[in-house]
């Protein structure tokens, strides 16, 4: 790969990084969810001179990780399983209060409303439009809040 | 802390940042042949992989057997018979809507959406096993058929999902497959992780279920392998871990049998090991069949291995001895492993997706490997002409009447969606034969055959503005 072109590769995955493996880790667990977040962005890398010239290459990345995720979960079960081992800087009740919203509402709820992203961010990495996003977003926080017994 | 900061360090907490150097360093490690290596030599191509978890994953392959009607002339699929060294059928017709949409599954709840996994035939008729989602969460659901257009939801709706041991959620369980036997129907489920088990219904008349005893047992994981019956014993396969926690996730075939339906027994026959892993079961005639793979190396990120793995059982499931079944194939995805068993043509056939190491599901030329066999013990590999699109992968065979039809998942030509396609065995480089409506992005649940005619289910994923589209079921024309 050219200098140019890595030089360029590092750059989209500065920003694309984050939001890839949140998306993902939100949708399908820490474990699977990172592994595909690696996986879409080795992907970007082999193929990055085809894939810089996408239109959305973060999008086409998502797509590709979610399909990967998919094959690696079976469909219908919780998607966060709670592994987490590290010393709780939450609610011991969000992890499980996050399982009660669907796969979109997670992935938008933390995507948005934990890291900022607009709604028109979100709708790009996720292939959605932004007046799904906000649905999502007053959706899942209402169901989050709902559920950690956190004041409306 | 707000609730904004707990879902930051949530999700960052539990999965750490990807660092470039963890996805260049490796690449440079296993580089792209060249453009005239790859003229030669197309199957050696290399990539980051992550893949010691593909032998986790679940089975995709459906398991339809065909009725023993004789071959309806008037089906307008151009087929090959299947001969003994036969390749699969070849598809040259188009597919069809016939759904009325949004009622086709319908739901308890008007919010909710059907979720189909997969469609068993049975002599009560067809049965579609899969769930029901809303906002309350997901639940498990069936609807049957009499003719797999027009369903309705099974009267009776007994599986509840279970509280997860590490969360205070509640888990869904998951319905993998119905089987006959002993004058009543076997539906087999699995609870979620965390508190996976298996979970047995039987009916009598397919509207009433009842669940069964199968055991007490909790597993820290559970994937099915496969359910299938003998005029003597009923069999159910799973892949399962005995522990809860990361020290203790070794996988290993674990076998429930029973031989009047009530009395179930737990088995771990020793000629399974916890690097083989079962991804589909079925009988024939009075042996019983399971094939799967065997991981050879699950060192991360180096070279994981499995091969594909056969094993037989003609003593109703109570002890096993392995076949074996394809040597040569560098790597095998357990997750796009079927078997059926035609009856016509006294055939075993299984299907899977094999790749130079390490995988790369989207981009790397994956070998789509075909075997078939007689018996179960000698297995043969059958050459698929033509050439293949990067990234397809194997999603179910269908065997009906002694023909065999393969789908496979091929990337769309810009790269930003997959489609389901329709391959022949023997011209894999046929053209698309079906695709969702417009070309929405999806997966198909499951192919099936009413009266030799192919019928498939399609779901489409998540509408740019509402709620999930419900499935949609088309037809081979």
């Amino acid at each position: 790969m050219a200098k140019g072109d890595e030089e360029a590769f590092a750059a989209f995955f500065a920003d694309a990084e984050p939001k890839l493996r949140r998306a993902l880790v939100a949708g399908y667990g820490p474990d699977v969810g990172r592994d595909a977040a690696a996986e879409a962005l080795t992907l970007g890398w082999r193929d990055w001179v085809r894939v810089s010239q996408m239109q959305n290459p973060a999008g086409y990345l998502y797509r590709a990780g979610e399909r990967w995720a998919r094959r690696q979960k079976p469909r219908g079960v919780a998607l966060l399983a709670g592994t987490t081992t590290e010393p709780l800087h939450f609610e011991p009740g969000l992890e499980s209060a996050l399982n009660h919203l669907s796969l979109r509402q997670r992935q938008v709820v933390v995507l948005v409303s934990g890291f900022g992203l607009s709604h028109a961010e979100a709708a790009e990495l996720l292939g959605l439009s932004r007046s799904s996003i906000q649905n999502h977003v007053e959706r899942g926080m209402t169901k989050l809040r709902h559920h950690l017994g956190a004041p409306l | 802390m707000s609730l904004d900061q707990q879902l930051r360090a949530y999700i960052d907490g539990s999965a750490g940042p990807i660092e470039l150097k963890e996805i260049t360093e490796v690449v440079h490690d296993h580089p792209l042949p060249s453009p005239a290596d790859s003229s030669t030599s197309p199957s050696r191509r290399w990539a980051l992989t992550l893949a010691a978890v593909v032998t986790l994953v679940v089975c995709l392959g459906a398991v339809l057997l065909a009725n023993r009607l004789g071959i309806d002339n008037t089906n307008r699929v151009a087929t090959e018979p299947v001969r003994g060294d036969s390749s699969l059928a070849q598809i040259v017709g188009t597919w069809t809507l016939v759904d009325s949409g949004s009622e086709t599954f319908p739901t308890a709840a008007n919010d909710a959406a059907a979720r189909i996994r997969k469609v068993v035939a049975t002599d009560l008729g067809y049965f579609a096993l899969g769930s029901e989602q809303s906002d309350q969460g997901t639940s498990a659901s069936l609807w049957r058929s009499p003719d797999g257009v027009d369903w309705q939801r099974a009267q009776d709706q007994p599986f509840e999902g279970v509280r997860a041991a590490t969360g205070g959620g509640t888990t869904s369980i998951a319905l993998h497959d119905i089987v006959k036997f002993a004058g009543r129907y076997f539906l087999v489920g699995t609870h979620g992780s965390g508190t996976a088990a298996p979970i047995v219904y039987t009916s009598e008349d397919g509207d009433t279920w009842v669940e069964e005893a199968v055991t007490d047992d909790r597993f820290g994981l559970l994937i099915f392998g496969g359910m299938a019956a003998t005029s003597d014993a009923l069999v159910v396969a799973a892949n399962t871990a005995t522990g809860f926690d990361e020290t203790d996730l070794s996988l290993g075939p674990v076998l429930w049998r029973t031989t009047d339906g009530i009395s179930w027994t737990q088995s771990t026959p020793e000629t399974f090991s916890d690097t083989d892993y079962i991804a589909a079961m079925t009988p024939q005639g009075s042996t019983l069949v399971a094939v799967g793979v065997t991981t050879t190396d699950t060192t991360r990120n180096e070279t994981p291995k499995s091969k594909a793995s056969a094993w037989i059982s003609e003593d109703d499931g109570e002890s096993w001895t392995t076949a074996s079944m394809q040597p040569n194939v560098p790597t095998l995805d357990a997750s796009s492993l079927n078997l059926v068993a035609d009856t016509q043509s006294e055939l075993l056939l299984a299907t899977g997706s094999s790749y130079d190491l390490p995988l790369d599901p989207w981009t790397a030329e994956i070998d789509v490997r075909y075997w078939t066999s007689t018996d179960g013990s000698t297995w043969v590999e059958q050459k698929l002409d033509g050439e293949v699109e990067p990234g397809a992968l194997p999603n179910v065979l269908v065997t009906d009447r002694g023909r065999h039809v393969l789908t496979a998942a091929a990337p769309s030509s810009d790269g930003t969606k997959f489609i389901e396609r329709f391959w022949s065995a023997n011209g894999r480089s046929k053209p698309k034969a079906f695709s969702s409506p417009a070309g929405e992005d999806g997966w198909l649940a499951d192919v099936f055959t009413v009266d030799g005619e192919f019928f498939a289910i399609f779901e489409t994923t998540q509408s740019a503005d509402g709620p999930s589209p419900p499935p949609r079921i088309w037809r081979l024309n």
